[in-house]
């Protein structure tokens, strides 16, 4: 009885994480919700992904990676696999290291999503705009990935606050 | 160390990574520039898209409505009632008035080229990482969608489609400087092809290289597309002269274009999936 109660956390937790990881696909990849401050955006995906991974084991958290990754692909200018690849890659890393070296607190949520988020918009600009051989490429990185991963990164607490009271609220306790 | 390398969880990640490594080798062999698994995904979430864009369309729409709810006072309730009734027969006026304009002037090219087979699409998602404006349309290869078929508002070029999933499809835009259009001023008929950079994308523009120093083009001069490569249909509207500025590298000049519609706040395009280009450029 005691397991079936645990599953049924478990289950509810993991769906409230999928959850918020479509909401913030949506959220990121329409136009309209939220104002677009200086021509950035913010690739809300990252800090949801990033926080759902450390209140999870690695399993899972490859799994909501792949997740996040194919929703982000659907609709994404970058090459086919590129996202599934890299959210795959932050969901593990940031699941690992909550589950053996880092403490799950703000300052590592803030730490990780901020390796994470400027790690994506690096290799996304290396992809999209170097490779191609663009001129005025370092100009793109200053003025617009930059500015964009740094707004991004100010989600991360917001998330973590979020994820966090989710999952102490759906943590199956006993007496 | 070598517990970690050895646990279930790295080799559950190594073995995902190889899935989707061999999905992205996969699409590079497919005629539709899209994995599987990406097709997967734009099958099962299209919907989910094409209902968030439809639900920020009308919270755009309602915000007003629900701010002045908040702030006004008790005893205006009825006015306040009549006053939401009234914004509300706004707000579908205007959504109708949009969308009169934009089958009139889609009725307008249809009339002046029947060959042209034409599928309505909504945009459903815009990339937020992409510099390049691209666009996710909700219709894909099911409803007939090709690679490289153009995409239009109207009368005027949108930008063309680069990867096409079953339900869903990607357009790079006239702002991407991958997209490059063959066109010509209608002026003038000095010709060429429309492109962009990284700098004049984030502005918006376009330009029109190659021309010669001393050139006829004026600011405010039409430019369309020429049809030649057949990828796009003539005369269709690209946009307007902005500005001549000389180039930097040799002793041309070339225009500065404006597009003719704004990309960013698209909702709703047309693709045409088929036309007749010999018809086309012969004209």
């Amino acid at each position: 009885m005691l397991i079936g109660n645990e599953k049924r956390a478990d289950r509810i937790r993991n769906l409230i994480f999928a959850a918020t990881i479509i909401i913030a696909s949506l959220l990121q990849n329409f136009a309209g919700f939220l104002p677009r401050p200086l021509n950035v955006q913010v690739v809300f995906l990252l800090p949801a992904l990033v926080t759902v991974s450390m209140h999870t084991f690695e399993v899972p958290a490859i799994f909501f990676g792949l997740f996040a990754g194919l929703m982000a692909d659907a609709v994404s200018a970058a090459p086919q696999g590129f996202n599934a690849l890299l959210f795959t890659a932050f969901a593990f890393i940031a699941s690992a290291f909550i589950n053996t070296v880092m403490r799950n607190n703000v300052v590592t949520a803030f730490l990780l999503n901020a390796v994470s988020t400027v790690s994506y918009f690096f290799f996304y600009w290396l992809i999209t705009v170097v490779f191609k051989g663009y001129e005025g490429a370092l100009g793109v990185l200053l003025k617009f990935y930059l500015p964009s991963a740094g707004l991004t990164i100010l989600f991360g607490p917001i998330f973590y606050i979020f994820i966090h009271f989710v999952s102490r609220k759906t943590r199956f306790q006993t007496l | 160390m070598r517990r970690f390398f050895k646990s279930a969880g790295f080799k559950v990640f190594i073995a995902v990574i190889a899935v989707i490594l061999a999905g992205s080798l996969s699409a590079l062999l497919t005629d539709s520039n899209a994995a599987p698994q990406t097709s997967v995904a734009g099958t099962v979430f299209g919907p989910l898209q094409r209902f968030s864009s439809y639900l920020a369309q009308n919270l755009a729409d309602i915000s007003l409505n629900f701010k002045s709810s908040a702030s006004l006072a008790r005893e205006k309730e009825e006015l306040l009632v009549r006053i939401d009734e009234l914004t509300e027969k706004l707000v579908d006026y205007d959504r109708t008035k949009y969308t009169l304009k934009l089958y009139e002037e889609f009725l307008g090219v249809k009339e002046e080229n029947p060959s042209f087979k034409f599928v309505a699409a909504p945009v459903i998602g815009r990339d937020s990482a992409d510099y390049f404006s691209t666009l996710t349309l909700g219709k894909g290869a099911l409803h007939g969608v090709k690679i490289n078929d153009p995409v239009i508002y109207g009368k005027n070029l949108v930008g063309v489609v680069t990867s096409v999933l079953p339900t869903t499809c990607k357009v790079g835009t006239l702002l991407n400087p991958d997209v490059n259009v063959g066109a010509y001023e209608t002026g003038t008929r000095e010709s060429g092809f429309v492109t962009t950079t990284l700098e004049l994308s984030q502005k918006g523009l376009c330009k029109l290289p190659g021309l010669e120093k001393a050139t006829a083009i004026v600011p405010g001069a039409t430019i369309v597309t020429s049809g030649i490569g057949g990828i796009f249909p003539r005369d269709i509207i690209i946009g307007r002269v902005k500005e001549i500025a000389n180039d930097k590298d040799d002793i041309s000049s070339y225009a500065i274009i404006e597009p003719a519609v704004d990309i960013s706040r698209l909702a709703d395009v047309f693709l045409i999936v088929s036309f007749d280009s010999i018809v086309s450029e012969a004209q």
